[in-house]
């Protein structure tokens, strides 16, 4: 008898039949529809749109990007607002499972499709895009010559062509148009002249984001030729060893001859990073970069990211689960839990005066090298499992602060100061309004 | 500071409990809000691999496939008026000749009675050997004059049940010793895997030339000649199921699991039996199933080649036989093409079907 | 076997270590990286090289240091997980090391070990029930018709409900896993647990779930902890004693108070000034190492450490620094704390060695011209043998000036 409800009990956790089949005909559905929406031909005005602050370089509102999975949908990014200020670095911090890296991945239209997809909200991006002309080609600037009677003419090399005129890298140059994009609305096609020259991205695991069959060299150039244009062979070599000089590899001609297994972790992370700059790109989006690393190379490569932003004087999205590197590299923090923002503000706002109740239990629950505490605070319970979430706010059953208010629908953000927002019903109060949904200046 | 300390320790109270032996934990759990990862159903892991299995639909129409052929084989025969041997012959009671005959009466060793015939004068029953299709033959009759359908069907049932011996037998035979080998590793491993590679190199259809002239002067030329070739080829065959299990385990063998085991004390078999094992059971489910394709490719090119079972006996590889004369080949296809096409439909559904399964049991196709 | 030990045993407890609970002397764990023909190791890995400590009952040991120094290595070589290339372990004053693995595996149930990753160590085939109580079956820990009732306890100390004895694995989150894992653990009821990395993979918020259990549970259960982590935070937070390893050596040892306030060794500092401190307040002036960890391979002549090292000295380069008892209790590896006369010996030492390598090798050298000379005079013979006709000295006279061109070429 006793058997029998325990397997009762073991079906009960299960998904019957009959709930998959729903699940999985529910998941085709929407898959079909949000392929078609990317496959179609759009016109450029359908994505572009104005920046609510010109500041920002990037804009993340109200995003949405959930995965159809055999168990159901699951909602990784439920509803994001954040901005990355030009210039500056921004944290995104959370555990695993939080969304964290699925944001940064809408951003790079990389979310493994099928199932994973962009349901809505906008992603707005401040461009550079080529100007096209009728016929959809870019428009180049040619090279001129002024006579001596102050005529421009355009110069022509033996074949009677004109000559295009060569930019700092190298590459041709083409007239270029500044607009405001919104990556979740444009189709793959347009976003491939973005990834890479515009938003580059570092990876977590050094050891497998470069192609082991490859030079170091074969990697940068391949990247190089494909995003200058019309850029030389020897260009393309000299601008590779440029950045590996610049990303601090002592030995930059050797190591472009090399494969990747010739170097080790740290080497790797640090081509990663020469292979992200080759363009000038304006943002760097850095997944977990140094946490397959060791401490010592840790500190390394933080400091050459930050001494990089400094040069190339871009912003840098940085996503980690580690507070410290956050607290040392980051400008502004973003902390996320289950899918959604719960806090945000400056380095100074979350780390000296955190308001969440998860917030502030992540910081008393990693212990310090300087302090010493007799036992460890530490958040009850684990990370909730994102399918089916709840209405009301995702860090109750956790939260020991929690009121009768948290069974209500989920808290929308309030304004403490002007940096710092936080969604939680606790500070209701405090601040008397609260204000609805407000990106971060 | 005091103040400070008083508010850590009211928050520490919650945690504190959690760590400490609770006695109430259904209570425990409201406690550490463990409802919201509990709330969620997974699916559990045999319908995951049936969900992926199903979503691949040439596995699916593979499966379909399978599942007919074995109805057409084993269900068939009950259907069809006609005997796999005999001819056309429905009144059994009766001789097959046209004539005077005389009928005897007789009281065999175990004490029933028989009748036997004793042709006089007369000419056989005129048999509708090597007949086109027709309604009573849907395929036709061969030249003993049996009706082809029906002997497809009794093929069939040799065909596929001489599969799964064999693959069984195989994978038996190769669990066994590929286990051995990737467990134990050094010389034990050394001497198995050597064997493997030198029967992996014994050319296989000469050998069977060999033991069939063999079996010819032992006297073994009725159906269980089949037997004996198929148990060659199991001795032959098990080498495949052996290195994939001996791979698996040394991959196995190093993953943390293994050293935990170990750790504990545990014994050698319940390593084996409990640990490794188990975990190599899809892999061997794949192989098991594309296995069976090639057996049964086996089977029909010794009864092509007309080493493995007697002409007279159905199976599928004896009735392709008849391919191998001209005559048969270019004026009455309908006496092998039958079999060539359930042979062919049988290995490809068998493939099919090993495919999906591997697709379904891999863990890397996770989503 | 176990009775006749039993005098032994408790004349060495009474000799010397009334209660350390393990005794590790000179551990060296060498894996062979490439053989010869005949399965002998050419190079070998040093992946734990001559590593001493002493850790008593109830305190918890902490190891640091980066990856590929060694630290997991250590820690399954002591649970013999691993055979052992040299040293002696002594459980319980009792060497363990010694032991034929059938002997081994009755004391296995006293030393258990946690693993680093919570998905790989867990059998995906077995429900949780069996995987705790499997083990502690098969030893006779607890009686077949208790076995459940003992299962459930264990879990409850685990914080594991008890519907979960019928799951699988693979339905659980990293931080059940590692619970489970612990469990696993603890039904053999073991005296001394390895920690290997235990929270690394865990998030933040239920790191300090698992290390608040850890700790309850060496309070309630009386156990002593190997706690093994590149996590000095953590170390911190739960050892009693810590060691520094480098590149398979221990080069810093000492209670937890020695260590962090009183740093010795260089390597130690750097490290600790490399953690990133959650306070954006706080300006690092921190000491970047240069470059990476050497190949444990090839690892440096001399001080390994001296390649990275911004102390580093003439010395450090020709000399392994000795391992010493720098104060009580606190042992470091460095030159930094040699005494004048503890330098020249070492470096006095240190040019004898030279000598001896020189020499050998010269011998070797001088093997090989022996053995290259004489080929060549086989060489010209036959030679000259097939130039009989023509000059036959004139055959000579080339096999010695090639044996003389020989000569000249290796030296």
């Amino acid at each position: 008898m006793a058997d029998k409800s325990k397997k009762e009990e073991i079906k009960k956790h299960y998904i019957s039949a009959s709930e998959s089949r729903k699940i999985a005909k529910e998941n085709s559905k929407a898959i079909n529809y949000y392929e078609k929406q990317k496959k179609r031909k759009v016109n450029v005005d359908e994505f572009t749109t104005q920046m609510k602050d010109d500041k920002n370089i990037v804009e993340f509102e109200d995003l949405h990007t959930y995965f159809f999975s055999d168990a159901g949908t699951v909602k990784a990014v439920n509803g994001v607002t954040f901005s990355v200020p030009a210039g500056s670095t921004v944290g995104v911090v959370g555990e695993s499972g939080c969304g964290k890296s699925v944001t940064s991945l809408s951003l790079m239209q990389l979310v493994q499709a099928p199932s994973g997809q962009i349901v809505s909200g906008s992603i707005r991006f401040k461009a550079d895009l080529f100007k096209r002309d009728g016929r959809g080609r870019k428009i180049p600037v040619y090279e001129k010559t002024t006579d001596a009677e102050g005529n421009e003419t355009v110069k022509l090399d033996e074949k009677g062509k004109p000559v295009i005129k060569k930019n700092a890298l190298g590459g041709n140059t083409y007239e270029m148009e500044s607009k405001v994009v919104d990556i979740a609305k444009m189709p793959t096609e347009a976003m491939r002249s973005i990834r890479g020259r515009e938003i580059a991205m570092i990876f977590q695991e050094p050891m497998t984001s470069l192609n082991p069959v490859f030079t170091i060299g074969n990697q940068l150039n391949e990247v190089g030729k494909l995003h200058i244009e019309g850029i030389s062979k020897e260009k393309v070599k000299e601008r590779s060893i440029e950045m590996l000089k610049l990303v601090g590899i002592a030995d930059p001609e050797s190591v472009y001859k090399k494969y990747p297994h010739e170097l080790s972790g740290g080497m790797r992370q640090r081509v990663m990073i020469a292979i992200a700059l080759l363009c000038n790109p304006k943002l760097i989006v850095a997944d977990e970069p140094t946490t397959a690393l060791d401490v010592t190379i840790q500190a390394q490569i933080l400091d050459l990211l930050r001494d990089i932003k400094t040069k190339i004087n871009g912003s840098i999205m940085l996503i980690t689960h580690d507070l410290g590197v956050v607290a040392e590299m980051a400008d502004y923090v973003v902390v996320m839990y289950a899918g959604k923002v719960i806090e945000m503000g400056t380095a100074e706002d979350i780390f000296d005066n955190p308001m969440h109740p998860y917030t502030i239990g992540l910081q008393k629950s990693k212990p310090t090298v300087d302090g010493e505490v007799d036992k460890l605070y530490c958040i009850p319970g684990y990370v909730p499992n994102p399918i089916n979430m709840p209405d009301y706010c995702y860090f109750r059953d956790r939260c020991e602060k929690c009121t009768e208010k948290c069974s209500g629908e989920y808290p929308a953000f309030i304004k403490v100061s002007d940096t710092h927002s936080v969604a939680c019903y606790l500070y209701e109060n405090k601040t008397g309004g609260k204000t609805k949904k407000n990106g971060r200046k | 500071m005091e103040d400070k300390k008083d508010i850590k320790s009211t928050e520490e109270t919650s945690p504190a409990e959690n760590n400490q032996p609770v006695v109430n934990s259904e209570a425990a759990d409201d406690l550490h809000g463990e409802n919201l990862t509990e709330r969620v159903k997974v699916l559990s892991p045999g319908r995951t691999v049936l969900k992926r299995f199903f979503r691949s639909k040439l596995s699916v129409a593979g499966l379909a496939v399978l599942l007919a052929l074995f109805i057409f084989s084993f269900i068939g025969p009950l259907c069809s008026p006609w005997r796999a041997n005999n001819g056309t012959v429905k009144d059994y009671s009766k001789p097959t000749v046209n004539g005077t005959c005389l009928v005897l009466e007789y009281i065999g060793p175990d004490g029933q009675t028989y009748e036997a015939f004793e042709v006089i004068d007369g000419v056989p029953l005129p048999y509708s050997t090597l007949d086109g299709p027709s309604w009573s033959h849907w395929l036709g009759t061969d030249n003993e004059g049996n009706d082809i359908l029906t002997r497809l069907m009794y093929g069939g049932q040799i065909s596929l049940t001489v599969g799964f011996v064999v693959v069984l037998l195989e994978t038996l035979l190769g669990v066994l010793l590929g286990g051995l080998a990737g467990y134990f590793g050094k010389w034990v491993d050394q001497l198995i895997m050597r064997i493997v590679d030198i029967l992996s190199c014994i050319p296989s259809l000469p050998i069977m030339l060999i033991f069939y002239a063999v079996f010819q002067s032992l006297g073994i030329i009725d159906i269980s000649r089949l037997y004996y070739m198929m148990i060659v080829i199991t001795l032959l065959g098990w080498t495949g199921t052996a290195r994939l299990v001996r791979g698996q385990i040394l991959s196995l063998r190093e993953q943390d699991f293994m050293l935990a085991a170990k750790a504990s004390g545990l014994s050698t078999a319940k390593k084996i039996f409990k640990h490794l094992l188990p975990n190599v059971i899809p892999q061997l489910i794949v192989s098991m199933t594309l296995g069976l394709g090639s057996v049964i490719l086996m089977e029909a090119t010794l009864g092509y080649l007309n080493i493995g079972a007697p002409i007279e006996t159905a199976t599928w590889g004896s009735m392709i036989n008849t391919a191998s004369n001209s005559v048969y080949r270019q004026y009455y296809p309908n006496m092998w093409l039958g079999s060539g096409v359930c042979i062919t439909s049988a290995i490809l559904a068998f493939n099919f079907v090993g495919d999906g399964l591997r697709d379904a049991f891999d863990p890397k196709m996770k989503r | 076997m176990a009775e006749n030990n039993i005098p032994t045993v408790l004349e060495a407890a009474a000799d010397e270590q009334n209660t350390a609970l393990l005794k590790v002397e000179n551990l060296c764990k060498h894996f062979p990286v490439q053989t010869n023909f005949f399965g002998k190791p050419v190079k070998v890995l040093k992946a734990v090289d001559n590593v001493s400590f002493t850790l008593e009952k109830g305190k918890t040991l902490g190891i640091v240091g980066e990856s590929g120094c060694g630290k997991t290595t250590m820690g399954r070589t002591i649970l013999r997980l691993y055979d052992i290339t040299g040293g002696d372990i002594y459980f319980k004053g009792q060497n363990v090391s010694a032991l034929k693995e059938r002997e081994f595996n009755k004391l296995r149930p006293n030393m258990q070990m946690i693993f680093q990753d919570p998905y790989a160590s867990l059998s995906p085939r077995l429900t949780v029930g069996e995987i705790i109580g499997e083990a502690a079956l098969q030893h006779g820990i607890v009686e077949k018709s208790k076995y459940h009732d003992y299962i459930l306890q264990i879990m409850d100390m685990c914080g594991l409900q008890p519907h979960y004895f019928e799951r699988y694995p693979h339905e659980f989150s990293g931080g059940q896993r590692q619970r489970i894992c612990i469990a696993r653990a603890l039904a053999l009821k073991p005296e001394l647990v390895v920690c290997d990395e235990p929270v690394s993979a865990l998030d933040v918020s239920i790191q300090a779930q698992i290390i608040n259990m850890l700790i309850e549970l060496r309070k309630t259960l009386g156990l002593t902890y190997i706690f093994i982590s590149h996590d000095l935070s953590v170390v911190k937070h739960i050892s009693d004693s810590v060691g520094v390893m480098y590149l398979g050596s221990m080069v810093e040892y000492g209670t937890k108070e020695d260590i962090f306030n009183n740093t010795l060794h260089p390597y130690t500092r750097a490290l600790f000034s490399a953690v990133p401190v959650p306070n954006p307040h706080v300006k690092m002036n921190r000491i970047i190492l240069k470059g990476d960890i050497p190949s444990p391979v090839n690892p440096p002549r001399g001080c390994k450490f001296h390649t990275r090292c911004e102390n580093c000295m003439d010395i450090c380069s020709r000399v392994a620094p000795l391992y010493k008892e720098i104060e009580k209790g606190h042992f470091c590896a460095c030159h930094l704390y040699n005494t004048a006369e503890e330098t020249a010996a070492l470096l006095e030492q240190a040019e004898e060695d030279e000598k001896n390598r020189i020499e050998t090798e010269n011998s070797k050298k001088s093997f090989k011209t022996v053995c290259n000379s004489a080929i060549n005079k086989i060489k010209c013979k036959f030679a000259a043998k097939s130039n009989k006709t023509n000059k036959d000295d004139n055959g000579e006279k080339t096999a010695e000036n090639t044996v003389e061109e020989n000569n000249a070429a290796e030296e």
